[in-house]
């Protein structure tokens, strides 16, 4: 479009100027400007010179640098922001090692961080497991029923019979053995501790049943503390209401009468499997 | 020290295409554009905290661009290197047309005008009528009062314009 040398010297009325003209033409002006502009440029045709100069600008500059809007996004770019959340990835793994070196004021690179990290998260999730484990199977018994001599004792020891174990100054008994409405075998035990005078003392009596895995379950377990207090916990056994004594819990559970001696040990020689 | 969240860097990648066109209007090579964005992008990074989500990050990248541009330009002196007119958006139909030479001559007069206004002009034509911004944004990214955008920049527009024309009065 030709230029007019004359659009700058045009009798613009002074209430319009080349700001409002300019703010008409991009939408920046309110109603009532933009009434009077369109009066004012229907009196004065080189107003609207003017009006078309400041559209034109526009129009020029369409599309020409867009180039960059119809590229892919240059590879230089995405790998700063991966460098980045790598960074953060790395930092949130030793963020724990950092705020400990600040307290002891130690200077360890960033790759031990890392590590310690992760021997953190392994014992982390060991722990948990161990946590999901127990409240699994309902246990919140002393540490010393959840060991391995625990269900040794339970599988092979007759009923009535006073042990050593492996921590000598506790001791495991089977007392009594029956099948529950569930038809599982089931045991009470007794838990004595030897002073260091010898004499027995009883920390606490229980009842486990033997599961599907064929480790024996604890169903209840009432502790002996500060002198001669029972405290009293039931593991959920459904029929045990939540104050009932270890024999009222067998009471209400037992099938049948407990089961002899002789039968007792038979189904220890056969690892508690029914005889057909 | 806030650390970058995901979002943010997303919302970076959606702004690059834009931030490279603005910073190739301020530069006039492709090249040094992709630098200037560069570093903006780098920087943006680590003044993350600085920028208060819910607020335009358009705006705050845009005024990273300029002010790093401002910069380079202060501190070295800058080559205008015309584009050429092939790395510009030209359409095939429009290089293999009769009006290629017509259309090509255009595009290289309204370039080397852009390249002749100051870098405030500039940056206003650039954020305003390319990247669409209104006054009130472009005033705010540019950290001056809307006043002096709407007057620089109708003066930016009739410079650019005379310069564009201007030559064909002449001939």
């Amino acid at each position: 479009m030709a230029m007019n040398k004359d659009i700058n010297h045009i009798n613009q009325p002074q209430h319009i100027s080349d700001e409002m003209i300019m703010a008409y033409v991009d939408g920046e002006i309110d109603e009532r400007d933009k009434k009077m502009l369109e009066q004012a440029v229907d009196k004065e045709p080189l107003l609207k010179e003017k009006l078309h100069m400041f559209e034109d600008t526009k129009k020029m500059l369409a599309g020409i640098y867009d180039q960059p809007l119809n590229q892919k996004i240059p590879k230089r770019f995405l790998d700063i922001l991966e460098e980045v959340d790598k960074e953060q990835n790395y930092s949130m793994l030793s963020n724990i090692f950092f705020s400990l070196s600040h307290i002891f004021k130690t200077n360890i690179p960033k790759p031990i961080y890392v590590f310690l990290s992760v021997i953190l998260l392994i014992i982390g999730i060991t722990a948990l497991y161990h946590y999901m484990t127990f409240t699994k199977m309902n246990i919140t018994s002393p540490a010393f029923l959840l060991t391995d001599n625990f269900q040794k004792i339970m599988d092979n020891e007759p009923s009535r019979t006073i042990l050593s174990v492996s921590n000598s100054k506790i001791q495991i008994s089977p007392l009594l053995t029956f099948k529950d409405k569930k038809n599982r075998f089931c045991r009470k035990f007794r838990v004595v501790q030897k002073s260091t005078n010898k004499i027995i003392q009883l920390i606490g009596e229980g009842l486990a049943c033997r599961v599907n895995n064929g480790k024996w379950q604890i169903i209840a377990y009432e502790s002996l503390k500060e002198k001669n207090k029972i405290v009293k916990r039931n593991y959920g056994y459904e029929v045990a209401g939540a104050n009932d004594s270890v024999d009222e819990i067998i009471k209400k559970i037992m099938q049948g009468n407990p089961i002899d001696a002789n039968l007792e040990k038979i189904l220890i020689k056969r690892r508690w499997k029914e005889i057909e | 020290m806030r650390k970058p969240d995901r979002k943010f860097k997303n919302e970076l990648i959606k702004l690059i295409p834009r931030l490279r066109r603005f910073a190739l209007t301020l530069t006039s090579n492709m090249d040094d554009a992709d630098d200037l964005v560069q570093t903006a992008l780098m920087k943006a990074l680590s003044k993350s905290h600085k920028w208060e989500p819910g607020t335009k990050l358009d705006s705050w990248m845009y005024r990273i661009v300029y002010n790093l541009m401002i910069d380079q330009t202060r501190s070295s002196s800058r080559k205008k290197i015309h584009v050429p007119i092939d790395e510009l958006c030209l359409s095939d139909s429009q290089k293999n047309g009769a009006r290629y030479a017509e259309i090509k001559e255009q595009i290289d007069r309204v370039v080397s005008a852009m390249n002749r206004l100051n870098d405030d002009e500039r940056a206003l034509i650039s954020l305003v009528c390319i990247e669409g911004m209104s006054y009130k944004d472009a005033a705010l990214t540019l950290d001056i009062p809307i006043g002096t955008v709407m007057s620089r920049l109708a003066r930016a527009r009739k410079k650019l314009h005379n310069m564009v024309y201007g030559n064909e009065q002449r001939h």
